[in-house]
């Protein structure tokens, strides 16, 4: 059996979108069923604080031989994300076209207001606004959204470790095809602090289990 | 992400960037000379080349100052027998069409046959890091090119790794095209062996009729182009794939389109679709194409930007005499990247086959909620100096009777709403070039903004030119000390090369001075009062003028000072007494810095500074009207 898992990963420009898809290939590297890897990343423009969508997506197969042309496209279609992992609320909104009723979202309520939202001349909207607007998009009813800036500057004391429990939550949920071993393995060999990002993946794993099962 | 790239384990897998794989296939290769003028989607290349030339044995790199003077070190190494690559952008291209012209039809090798030279040309359909999306393919049939574009990360490697194969065999310049879908993909691949056995060694040796391009050479020169473009065409067929089926509609595509094309076939159920797809678009294996159109009733050419292999297509299968239909632009789109959505459209239209899945329902809800959207064009960082400045020309200008001339740089960003204050984009250079005419036929004052980097790139001949002409321009040189816009590389201005050796910075204001111009100044421009004054000064007298707007890139300052600014015990904070906020708007609609935040306080709007962005620069409080913003010092040690 063949699948294609597709994760999609959206922000703003500095956020570490890019690191956190990094760790996701450095893992499914680890993962004997994953048996393709490929993803777009923005680079450029986006690192002015503009719009940043990323992908990563996996060819799953319990067989050693799939076909050489199958995972092709490095960007996804509309309604195929099976995770989404949204650094800034607002941009998960923007890509909401990529997700249905199988997408699990993970979702910072930390808002970064653009430039016309910050200038008055149009209107951010509220958390609530975009939640509903996401539930009904997508048809999903697998959102779950906490402040994790906020978690990680009370818990860990820098907003650094954000990602990192968005990350810990995404792998509660077991929307991830690799285990939580082999990603904490992954965090060990790539980053720096290993003990406080291991911590930060176990304070998403507790929010994401605890905030799911209130689903 | 380097230890990857230099891995010497044979069939190894690992997940590298198309550039990253560019990079190890030339390195694969035997490259030994990389000149490049940073460019998005190959800026890393040089970036990563910069690093690796400290540890790989032989290995040069330079950042030049522009992709002509790029194009020509790297020809002046490959004549002399040295391996050498040159990255680019699509429109760097352009830049370096001129020596291009020449160098490609007399060919880049040694007297000898030694050398090659590889141009790796960064595409970006869809304008992902670029103010246009032109399709530099065209170069490939105006200068005999052999034309390569890989359409995964694995044919990044190995393309470049046959790229110099056919340059050495040939003599010509192998022009390797990538996309940013492309070069900013990440992918597992298999690497090759390498064998470092880089040179810097090389051999010039004199040859007249080949190196100078003049009558009669350049006549008998251009004859041989031919002759060596007909000898590549047989050997261009191992890098097309063909997928063969008994579809009566066939597909030919090349490049990262491929990839949208097999998804896009699967997601409409079309079974048994043959696929041509071409790893060589310039010259195209006319054999190969001829016996993939005979038995098909319909060929659908799927590619993007301006119909390339499309044309050469159907020539080919016009002068066989074919009776296939052959179709491009008619169903796929001339402008804008593709994406696998974009080809099920194109693919459902010529068969007629509806796309059967809830697309469509999802796209409408979606469009339900496009309004509460709020656009995010790209923005001047947190305390970017050339967001300051923006605001002090909008203060001493009359923004109704002015004329702003924009550039290519981060300045470029003044464009987008709020503060909306540039009239033209052309090219690197062209800001200034543009307002000599401007600046004589118009009453209004000509303002022209320039980058460091673009100044040393192609704005010291609008310089020259608009002194030689008298004209009326108050110039401003934006001197962040750094090639800002692509990620903060060296120039002449940053006191550092490629190699990472320190060099003498060439000074901005001396040299305007020695072109002729009488009156430069240098501001600060985390000054707005000073600088307000200035330009008021600068605009009363005639001629050209330059206002130098003095101030390190932030995110190079806080990227190269991490250290210092964690350690120092001296903090500083920014913050707005609510009390005192008018909401007037001097900073976030003048100003509008990013680390503002609107926020409500006990139920009234105000604005707040976002400690965990704000990077100090001080300029809020120098402007706010109604004192409400403060500054706070605290030493953490007392």
């Amino acid at each position: 059996m063949l699948k294609i898992w597709n994760g999609m990963f959206v922000g703003v420009g500095g956020l570490g979108t890019i690191t956190l898809k990094r760790i996701f290939e450095y893992a499914a590297l680890k993962e004997p069923k994953i048996k393709k890897i490929i993803g777009a990343e923005k680079h450029g423009l986006a690192q002015r604080e503009g719009a940043v969508d990323v992908y990563v997506r996996f060819l799953l197969s319990d067989n050693d031989e799939v076909p050489k042309y199958y995972l092709t496209s490095p960007t996804i279609s509309i309604g195929e994300a099976d995770l989404v992992i949204g650094l800034e609320p607002v941009e998960v909104l923007r890509n909401s076209k990529y997700t249905s009723s199988q997408t699990v979202f993970i979702i910072n309520t930390n808002t970064i207001q653009p430039p016309l939202s910050i200038s008055g001349q149009v209107k951010y909207p509220s958390i609530e606004e975009i939640k509903n607007a996401i539930k009904e998009i997508s048809g999903s009813s697998k959102i779950i959204m906490f402040n994790a800036t906020e978690l990680a500057m009370n818990k860990m004391g820098q907003a650094l470790y954000t990602n990192n429990i968005m990350l810990g939550a995404a792998i509660s949920t077991g929307a991830i095809p690799i285990s939580k071993e082999k990603i904490e393995e992954t965090i060990a060999e790539q980053l720096k602090d290993v003990k406080k990002n291991l911590k930060a993946i176990n304070i998403g794993y507790n929010i994401g289990t605890d905030l799911l099962s209130k689903i | 992400m380097e230890s990857n790239i230099l891995s010497n384990e044979k069939n190894k897998r690992v997940v590298l960037t198309g550039n990253e794989a560019f990079i190890r296939g030339a390195l694969e290769a035997g490259v030994s000379f990389v000149s490049q003028y940073p460019g998005t989607p190959v800026s890393d290349v040089g970036v990563t080349f910069g690093k690796l030339a400290r540890v790989v044995p032989n290995l040069y790199f330079q950042w030049a100052s522009n992709e002509a003077t790029s194009l020509e070190a790297a020809a002046g190494a490959s004549w002399s027998g040295i391996k050498a690559l040159c990255p680019m952008k699509h429109v760097g291209v352009n830049v370096a069409s001129d020596p291009m012209s020449v160098i490609a039809i007399n060919g880049p090798l040694s007297s000898t046959g030694q050398g090659g030279l590889v141009i790796l040309a960064g595409g970006d359909p869809g304008s992902l890091g670029s103010h246009c999306e032109q399709n530099d393919r065209f170069y490939t049939w105006m200068l005999h090119m052999c034309h390569l574009e890989p359409s995964n990360v694995q044919e990044a490697k190995d393309f470049m790794v046959e790229g110099y194969k056919i340059s050495s065999k040939f003599d010509v310049i192998t022009y390797i095209r990538t996309t940013s879908r492309i070069s900013h993909t990440r992918e597992d691949i298999t690497l090759g062996e390498i064998k470092f056995n880089q040179s810097l060694e090389g051999n010039f040796e004199r040859n007249i009729p080949k190196y100078c391009s003049l009558p009669p050479h350049c006549i008998e020169n251009h004859r041989k182009v031919y002759e060596r473009m007909e000898r590549i065409e047989s050997y261009s067929k191992k890098f097309n794939t063909i997928i063969p089926g008994d579809n009566k509609l066939g597909i030919i595509t090349a490049g990262v389109p491929f990839g949208y094309v097999i998804e896009a076939v699967r997601k409409l159920k079309l079974k048994n679709v043959p696929i041509l797809k071409l790893g060589c678009i310039n010259p195209i294996n006319k054999e190969q194409v001829i016996k993939f159109c005979e038995n098909q009733e319909t060929i659908l050419i799927v590619e993007e930007l301006e119909p390339f292999i499309e044309v050469d297509i159907k020539r080919i299968v016009q002068e066989a005499g074919l009776s296939v239909k052959i179709f491009g632009h008619e169903y796929v789109r001339k402008y804008n990247e593709l994406s696998v959505v974009d080809v099920v459209q194109s693919l459902s239209k010529i068969t007629g086959v509806s796309i059967g899945y809830n697309e469509q329902k999802i796209l409408q809800k979606y469009n339900k909620y496009l309004n509460l959207i709020p656009p995010r064009f790209p923005v001047f960082c947190a305390g970017c100096p050339e967001r300051a400045l923006i605001y002090s020309i909008k203060k001493a200008t009359d923004e109704e009777n002015t004329i702003y001339a924009g550039d290519i740089g981060c300045y470029v960003m003044s464009f987008f709403p709020p503060l909306k204050i540039t009239d033209w984009v052309i090219c690197m250079g062209g800001g200034l070039g543009a307002s000599v005419g401007a600046a004589k036929v118009n009453k209004k004052p000509v303002l022209a903004l320039m980058g460091d980097s673009t100044f040393y790139h192609t704005g010291l001949p609008a310089i020259v030119n608009a002194v030689y002409n008298k004209s009326n321009v108050l110039l401003f040189i934006l001197d962040n000390k750094w090639t800002g816009m692509t990620g903060g590389h060296p120039n002449p201005n940053s006191g550092i090369n490629g190699m990472g050796e320190t060099v003498e910075k060439q000074n901005i204001a001396e040299i305007v001075k020695s072109l002729g111009v009488k009156w430069v100044r240098t501001v600060d421009p985390y000054q707005p009062k000073i600088m307000i004054n200035t330009i008021k000064d600068a605009l009363k007298i005639n001629g050209l003028k330059v206002i130098i707007s003095q101030r390190e890139c932030m995110l190079q300052y806080q990227k190269l000072n991490r250290e210092i600014l964690l350690k120092s015990p001296r903090k500083v904070y920014y913050w707005i007494n609510p009390d005192r906020c008018q909401m007037c708007g001097e900073c976030f609609e003048q100003l509008c810095c990013t680390a503002l935040k609107r926020t409500e306080i006990n139920g009234r709007e105000v604005m707040q500074i976002d400690q965990a962005r704000c990077t100090n620069c001080g300029v809020c409080q120098k402007i706010c009207l109604n004192s409400a913003i403060v500054k706070t010092e605290i030493n953490v040690h007392l």
